[in-house]
């Protein structure tokens, strides 16, 4: 603060005083569930009847339970191959509409909408795709003679089939790395062809390191949400086959709500929260190195 | 200056009728504060039911039935939408912020045991006595179901056998097999579903002779059949791992692995309900199923042939056909428990009940009205009626559905050979029992 005189004082008040509705929902809203949830997870907690300090009992339970690594491995598998491919399509489709055709805006409309649909209306729609007799997907493999497997009642296919239901939602990412792709001056690859580079070398030189920040804020917000991924397990195969799809956060919720174990899923909400801190740390201080913001000085 | 000032006293303003209607708001959204009942007014109550579609529509009928009946209580019925197994996290939230409703449904089996064990249902003996509801009122099962620790919690519904045999009669003779004749051993049933099913060349079976599992073939059904015990009661232990317990699941995976787990999911995966339901497709020869099948056989699929009856009898087992049903509490919190017990005390008996269970095809647990001729108004539903002397049930027990949960989660890992049927059950148990011990503990 600048000084101790009234005037600033007054200021003060004011400014606390006009963003006073948002400061209340962020302590109701925010830091009291928020605060709740880690007092919760040092107690046995019901729900219905008063929550019993334990102390760290439940974070050390934890590690001795199967379903927790099982469901860990879970997301974790999804997370790490959804997330890369999810920006890989999301970039070639806007490298794709980056160019000067008829009917952008329509493509672009048509691309994006997907991301729209609600998860549950979508969920219901891919459990028709991935239907092993009836199903697009293998309707389509048969045209090519090839007999698909029984993606979500086959343990080994039932995940990838998740990745690829949500690599159909990339349409949100896509409209990002297209304003980034519009971002990136002209004479850079003007100045790059005239040095003779080529379209790919272009790609490699100028388009990418220039993406890197669009890249980064995706790779970082893809991860955060990646591991959250709940819905459509719940919907389309409630954990199964054989607990390949039980993801951290539908057991987190199976613990909460149908065993009466609140203080336990509060645990593993924070065990989730430390490894997404610490994963998004990790890709924040490896990002100097490839990420190049336009204007720095190197 | 005077803009500082406006705009500090628009502020105000704004922020005063800001707070001002958000309060409005919030006691609006508590339920409303009745009238005490015997002054000017009805005492109005909330119930809330769980389902949708048609439940609702009966539900309603019921609603105004209750009403116009008398005029002390009113009833508002709310449809919760139904989730899954074991999960009522509507009901749940409502009870531990302390506004429930005044009533509601509550399955019995499992959920109620493990919530009035929680001290989330208020007991109801006092009503019960004082108005002559006892035991021989329902059936004993029904009865012992909604009881924990000897005091009564809620008052059963229905009284539905759940695992029933159906048969497609056409598709018997089609298959060179006797149309009335029930298989008597499981052996025989094996050798009648292998005529039956039909393979074709894409991996998946165009007709499904029998699969045990699907519908309502759960562990439970299927282990009682074999003589399994689940639950004893005195010692407080989890029995599920026994040797009847095994050749239970033994034999469902006997169909996994003859008829390939893969081959059938692919299969089952696609099967629709109501007018898609693959038992009147044709996808499916013999299946288990809820009683409400034969009310939905009527609705959907009136000219199918088809046969009902119990599972066979296993070497070694019994005749037994698993019941099910659900259960009126008054939760934790409720405001009007008495109101609210006139409520479910007409609800699961009269006509009330009655309706109910004609509309979905259920039967009720009320011992006077399930004698009614209406519940045997067909060849099939009087055949039910007799199954029943054989009813087995769920033993009532403080983890209920985290039991269930296990179980039907080691009979996926047998059926897809991951482990055998005794280490499935083996784990079940030993978690079970750590869930339980820990419950009585009040963790």
């Amino acid at each position: 603060m600048r000084g101790v005189n009234p005037v600033s004082w007054r200021r003060l008040g004011q400014g606390l005083f006009f963003i006073s509705p948002w400061i209340l929902g962020f302590i109701c809203l925010k830091i009291y569930p928020l605060s709740s949830s880690l007092y919760y997870s040092l107690t046995h907690y019901d729900i219905l009847t008063a929550p019993k300090w334990t102390g760290f009992d439940n974070y050390i339970a934890l590690t001795k339970d199967r379903l927790f690594w099982q469901s860990l491995y879970n997301t974790l598998y999804y997370a790490v191959l959804a997330v890369p491919l999810s920006i890989v399509v999301a970039l070639a489709l806007a490298m794709v509409l980056n160019t000067r055709i008829r009917g952008l805006a329509i493509f672009r409309t048509l691309f994006y909408m997907p991301s729209i649909v609600p998860a549950v209306a979508a969920s219901i729609l891919w459990l028709w795709i991935f239907d092993a007799k009836v199903g697009l997907l293998n309707l389509a493999l048969g045209q090519v003679g090839i007999v698909g497997p029984g993606w979500l009642t086959n343990e080994t296919w039932a995940k990838p089939a998740l990745i690829l239901m949500s690599l159909w939602a990339s349409g949100s990412s896509m409209v990002i790395f297209l304003a980034g792709l519009q971002g990136i001056p002209q004479q850079y690859y003007e100045a790059a062809s005239v040095d003779g580079a080529g379209r790919i070398r272009q790609f490699w030189h100028v388009t990418i390191p220039l993406l890197t920040p669009t890249l980064f804020f995706t790779l970082v917000t893809g991860l955060i949400g990646s591991v959250q991924y709940f819905t459509q397990a719940y919907i389309m195969t409630n954990g199964g086959p054989v607990n390949s799809t039980l993801m951290y956060a539908l057991y987190l919720f199976n613990n909460a709500f149908r065993y009466f174990r609140m203080g336990y899923a509060s645990a593993m909400a924070w065990i989730l929260f430390l490894i997404v801190l610490a994963a998004t740390l990790l890709l924040f201080r490896t990002s100097r190195r490839w990420v190049h913001y336009e204007g720095d000085v190197r | 200056m005077k803009r500082r000032d406006f705009l500090k006293h628009a502020g105000l303003l704004v922020a005063g009728a800001a707070l001002g209607s958000g309060a409005g708001i919030l006691s609006g959204c508590t339920t409303p504060a009745a009238r005490p009942g015997g002054s000017k007014g009805p005492v109005d109550i909330t119930y809330w039911h769980r389902g949708g579609g048609p439940a609702a529509d009966v539900m309603k009928d019921l609603q105004n039935m209750f009403n116009e009946s008398q005029s002390q209580v009113r009833v508002t019925i709310e449809m919760i939408p139904p989730e899954g197994v074991g999960i009522n996290q509507k009901l749940l939230s409502a009870v531990s912020a302390g506004t429930p409703p005044d009533c509601a449904y509550l399955d019995r089996g499992g959920m109620l045991s493990s919530w009035a064990v929680r001290g989330a249902l208020v007991p109801l003996d006092s009503y019960a006595d004082a108005d002559k509801v006892t035991e021989q009122s329902y059936y004993a099962y029904t009865w012992d179901q909604v009881r924990n620790d000897g005091k009564l919690y809620g008052l059963p519904l229905e009284a539905n056998p759940i695992t029933l045999l159906f048969w497609r009669k056409d598709m018997f003779e089609k298959a060179g097999l006797d149309p009335d004749k029930v298989p008597a051993t499981m052996d025989e049933l094996d050798v009648m579903v292998e005529k039956l099913y039909k393979k074709s060349n894409d991996n998946t079976y165009d007709v499904i002779g029998f699969v045990p599992w699907f519908k309502t073939g759960f562990m439970v059904p299927i282990g009682n059949s074999f003589g399994a015990q689940w639950y004893d009661r005195a010692s407080q232990k989890v029995l599920g791992n026994g040797p009847n317990n095994v050749r239970a699941l033994d034999w469902m995976a006997s169909y996994a692995k003859k008829y390939g787990i893969e081959t059938l999911s692919r299969t089952t995966q696609a099967f629709g309900g109501a007018g898609q339901d693959p038992f009147i497709t044709g996808q499916v020869a013999m299946i288990t199923g809820h009683v409400s099948t034969i009310a939905n056989m009527k609705r959907y699929g009136p000219d199918v042939k088809y046969g009902v009856g119990m599972l066979p009898v296993p070497a070694g087992g019994r005749k037994s056909i698993y019941m099910a049903g659900e259960s009126a509490v008054i939760p934790k919190g409720s405001k009007h428990p008495d109101e609210a017990w006139q409520f479910i005390k007409w609800l699961t008996s009269g006509e009330a009940i009655k309706k109910w269970c004609v509309s979905m095809g259920y039967f009720p647990a009320h011992t006077e009205v399930s004698k009614d001729p209406v519940f045997a108004d067909s060849p099939e539903k009087q055949q039910v009626i007799s199954f029943m002397e054989h009813g087995t049930t769920n033993t009532p027990m403080p983890v209920g559905d985290f039991y269930w949960t296990k179980l039907q989660e080691a009979v996926d890992f047998t059926l897809h050979s991951k482990k055998t049927a005794q280490q499935a059950l083996d784990d079940a148990v030993r978690e079970t029992q750590e869930r339980l011990e820990a419950t009585l503990k009040g963790q």
